[in-house]
């Protein structure tokens, strides 16, 4: 058998080294350079690890340039397996690589097309039943995830043309390489490559024209990574935010406008592919232009329309041949809806290991495949088309401005329909709508008359004949546009460049890099901090889904530890626990929290502080004598000559104002005479506290105290209302919850001979927000807590660099170190106050 | 009439409008320029089937057959024979 057949392309192998060849070659590796010196300093797609990886593609790329046709598909399958090894290692490489070629393997075993569909159904259903974490192997869940990512589309592809005997001349390193396409290895999510076009379009156009067509798409996809990195970091606002038309407008169109982030990363990929030698037609095509429902299917996601088309549409309007013309389109159309929105239910389970159909989901998909059907219909009655299209006036150009924009008006929508977990939810939030000014009108129509006129200018512009051949002009011809514009946006990426550049280029590179969590992640991120698993929201897959995918590898034993109560405290540690949670030892004492056990009365010499906290303060992902509280301890006692210091560490993952109240009003901390109780603040508190009040109320928790039951009375929050409502009720009164809570905690310290201390602890993932830290300040001293803050600690440090991974901005060690430096130095500014001498 | 002139009168008749028949030529792309879609291939399929008295399979609904009167032609004309 030959492993390296030749293959019929239109480029020859010959003059590899031909001069001109490898003019345009250098220029292609250094446009290739510059776009990863852009993705890693503008830090986009940064949680696929390309740039990590940029090396091998760089040296596989050269590689493939100047070796025969025929070893290519070789190289090209060497460099996914090169990438897996170095991602995952031997194991789990192993395991990928290994399960991907047997299920190869089985498209050809000698077997009827039906049993070949059946044997893969079973492989899969193993694979899913691995994936949904049925049993505990962690390894495997990740290696499935990949496997089905590289397989779950492509195979029924595959397998479609093996049974039509469609493709004739595919070499075995080819098969290989139509699986294991390198990109695929960074990007789960992946566009459905066709394997006829993977198989046709390989080495059929002169190089100089794929090669630049690649860096055409790739620069394409970083234009909509910046737009999407612009939207994403400064005006997404969250359903909480939503009170009026204006604000539901902007929610609802920011979080559609965030699918440039998928068209984005599908442009780099196809752009990659074409560098291969993958010469595939467009993916995306001006989908924002569309002016009809069916236009817009046929612009949105291309391949995925016809992986649709190809092996569910055509088959499905042949096998319904006796039925009534007149029903036959709209009966396959509306099925072939059906199957798309099993099909991204079917594709999510890969990435989150749930099946999350829901009522919303289903509406969505319900109300996009009427339309699309109804439209289909009509344009089908009005099928005679001009070949040369009517010259269009200002007129049509008015309307088809104002059909785009209606288009996205609805899709931003249905977009929020998507999102919604519950349709009480969505109706919510539409119903904002009806609250707006003859201001709010105004700045609308003005915005309307902006965008009309924009787009006109814009059909004026490529009217010009030099605009029209610019944009039809050869991808060979377009070097000189690309090459600058890289190198434009490597140098204004470039943080020490950029700080010698005009102020306008540090804004911009400001508003794009400026990678905080914004407020609508930040929510669905840290309800994983204290909850089990997810419940299935954030279904645009333009935001977490790779953190998803990683963080179901490391988070889930805590409930081994936990127990959920049904009062405000809503969970404790059982006590005298130890076990290993993610690698990390966490030891409970006799009173259920993680720290040594103390004895009830101190020693006359001893200085006793209570601590009181959150996460931060349990320290989460670090083992205990690496947590700041653990090291504070330590050096204090260092420190200090005559006292013995001792820090009683009461803090717990996932606690709040609320619970904190509840803590110190029971006996469990007084009962150690703590002459300090330390209660620690953090940036974005009032946020926190009002997600936490809106969880009692949703799950009907008993608010206990008169003032709470009084705030939930005068506000109207109902369990029976959307989450976003209660919110939205209880956001006015969080100032007053604060306010209340920490006049509690300090009655209840200088009532028990404890003197109360708020410290304020900016968190590692947040902005600060001066506002709010003054305004806990002022309640802290109000109700006479020593007040200490450490403001500016983060400065001048990499944020990433201390917390313990991207889906996880707890402190990890260095942070904790960090912490506890800065903690130690304030503490023995006040050291007479605190008795530590 | 040949065949591709049959094809073209039932695709002017039914699917493309012109001001002169001559502006259909024989290699004019019908799909790749736009002029046909997914929907109307399939009325055409509809339409091609009756006249010929020939049938087509789902997988035949393919742009690299059904690009110009000259493809459309080549497959009419296998199937035929």
């Amino acid at each position: 058998m030959n492993l390296f057949p030749e293959i019929a392309t239109n480029t020859s192998s010959k003059n590899l080294f031909n001069i001109n060849r490898v003019k345009h070659f250098v220029i292609t590796l250094l446009q290739l350079l510059l776009v990863f010196l852009i993705l890693n300093q503008f830090q986009l797609a940064s949680q696929s690890g390309i740039t990590a990886v940029a090396p091998i593609i760089l040296i596989a790329f050269t590689l493939y340039s100047f070796i025969p046709i025929r070893f290519k598909p070789f190289i090209f399958s060497l460099t996914s397996f090169t990438i897996i090894y170095y991602a995952f290692g031997w194991f789990q490489g192993s395991l990928i690589i290994g399960g991907g070629l047997v299920i190869l393997a089985c498209c050809h075993l000698p077997l009827k097309h039906l049993f070949k569909i059946i044997l893969i159904l079973l492989i899969f259903g193993g694979l899913a039943y691995i994936r949904s974490n049925q049993l505990y192997v962690p390894r495997a869940v990740a290696a499935s995830s990949y496997i089905a990512a590289m397989f779950m589309f492509r195979v029924f592809l595959y397998l479609y043309e093996l049974k039509h005997n469609s493709i004739h001349n595919a070499t075995l390193w080819q098969r290989i390489g139509y699986f294991f396409m390198f990109p695929n290895n960074l990007f789960l999510l992946f566009p459905i490559v066709d394997y006829k076009a993977y198989i046709n379009s390989f080495y059929q156009q002169n190089e100089k024209e794929f090669w630049q067509k690649g860096i055409r798409w790739i620069l394409r996809g970083i234009v909509h990574l910046l737009i999407y990195q612009l939207i994403y970091n400064n005006w997404v606002i969250t359903k909480t935010e939503v009170v009026d038309l204006n604000s539901l407008l902007l929610h609802a169109n920011t979080n559609y406008l965030l699918i440039f982030r998928l068209s984005g990363m599908f442009h780099l990929v196809v752009g990659l592919l074409c560098l291969f030698g993958f010469s595939l037609h467009p993916i995306f095509n001006n989908y924002f232009l569309a002016t009809s429902f069916v236009n817009l299917w046929r612009r949105i996601n291309i391949y995925w329309r016809e992986f649709i088309m190809k092996l569910f549409f055509y088959p499905l309007f042949f096998k319904l041949k006796g039925i009534k013309q007149t029903y036959r389109l709209p009966i396959t159309m509306l099925l072939m809806f059906f199957i798309t929105w099993i099909l991204h239910n079917y594709q999510w389970f890969w990435i989150r290991g749930s099946f999350p159909i829901s009522v919303t989901d289903a509406l969505f998909w319900i109300i996009i495949g009427s339309c699309v059907t109804v439209n289909s219909i009509i344009e089908a009655r009005r099928v005679r088309k001009k070949i040369a299209k009517p010259k269009p006036n200002t007129a049509y150009h008015i309307i088809s401005i104002l059909k785009m924009l209606g288009l996205f008006l609805f899709m931003s929508v249905m977009w929020t329909l998507w999102s919604s977990k519950t349709l009480n939810e969505w109706f919510y939030l539409l119903s904002t709508a009806q609250h707006f000014s003859t201001q709010n009108l105004l700045y609308l129509f003005i915005i309307l008359v902006a965008i009309i006129s924009v787009g006109l200018l814009a059909y004026q512009l490529i009217k010009i004949n030099s605009i029209k051949n610019l944009i039809h002009q050869k991808p060979s011809k377009t070097i000189y546009l690309t090459l600058p514009a890289l190198i434009l946006l490597a140098t204004i990426s470039n943080s020490t460049i950029n700080s010698y550049l005009p102020q306008i280029a540090s804004v911009f590179t400001h508003t794009i890099t400026n990678k905080k969590l914004n407020e609508a992640n930040k929510q669905e991120l840290e309800q994983g901090y204290y909850e089990k698993l997810l419940d299935g929201e954030g279904k645009n897959v333009t935001s977490l889904w790779e953190i998803e995918v990683k963080r179901t590898k490391t988070f889930s034993p805590l409930d081994e530890v936990a127990i959920r109560t049904t009062n405000l405290l809503t969970r404790t540690l059982k006590p005298n626990a130890n076990i290993m949670l993610n690698g990390i030892n966490l030891k409970t004492n006799r009173s259920g929290y993680r720290d040594k056990n103390y004895s009830l009365i101190p020693n006359e010499s001893t200085t006793r502080f209570a601590l009181i906290g959150g996460s931060y303060e349990m320290g989460m992902g670090v083992d205990k004598d690496k947590t700041f509280e653990y090291l504070v301890e330590e050096k204090l006692n260092q420190q200090a000559i005559n006292n013995n210091i001792e820090i009683l560490n009461f803090s717990m993952g996932g606690y709040h104002l609320i619970q904190q109240v509840e803590q110190i009003k029971s006996d469990t901390i007084f009962q150690y005479q703590p002459n300090f109780t330390l209660y620690f603040a953090h940036t974005d508190d009032k946020r926190r506290l009002l997600r936490f009040v809106a969880d009692l109320i949703q799950n009907g928790t008993n608010l206990k105290y008169p003032f709470l039951i009084q705030v939930k009375k005068t506000s109207g929050a109902k369990q029976t209302m959307s989450r976003i409502e209660i919110e939205q009720r209880l956001k006015p009164y969080i100032g007053r919850i604060v306010k209340w809570a920490y006049a509690q905690i300090a009655k209840e310290a200088y009532s028990n001979k404890s003197k109360p201390i708020w410290l304020y602890l900016p968190a590692t993932a947040d902005e600060f927000k001066t506002d709010e830290f003054n305004e806990l300040k002022t309640y802290a001293k109000k109700y006479g807590f020593i007040t200490i803050d450490l403001i500016g600690i983060y400065d001048n440090i990499d944020v990433k660099t201390i917390q313990l991974a991207a889906w996880d901005t707890h402190p990890n060690e260095k942070g904790h170190q960090l912490i506890a430096n800065k903690i130690t130095e304030v503490l023995l500014k006040h050291k007479k106050e605190l008795k530590l001498n | 009439m040949d065949n591709k002139e049959k094809i073209k009168t039932i695709l002017l008749d039914g699917f493309i409008e012109v001001d002169n028949p001559n502006e259909l030529k024989n290699d004019t792309p019908l799909i790749s320029s736009g002029i046909l879609d997914s929907i109307s291939i399939l009325q055409l399929v509809d339409t091609l089937e009756k006249t010929f008295n020939i049938g087509f399979e789902a997988h035949e609904i393919d742009r690299d057959k059904f690009d110009s009167i000259d493809l459309i032609n080549t497959i009419i004309t296998e199937k035929m024979s």
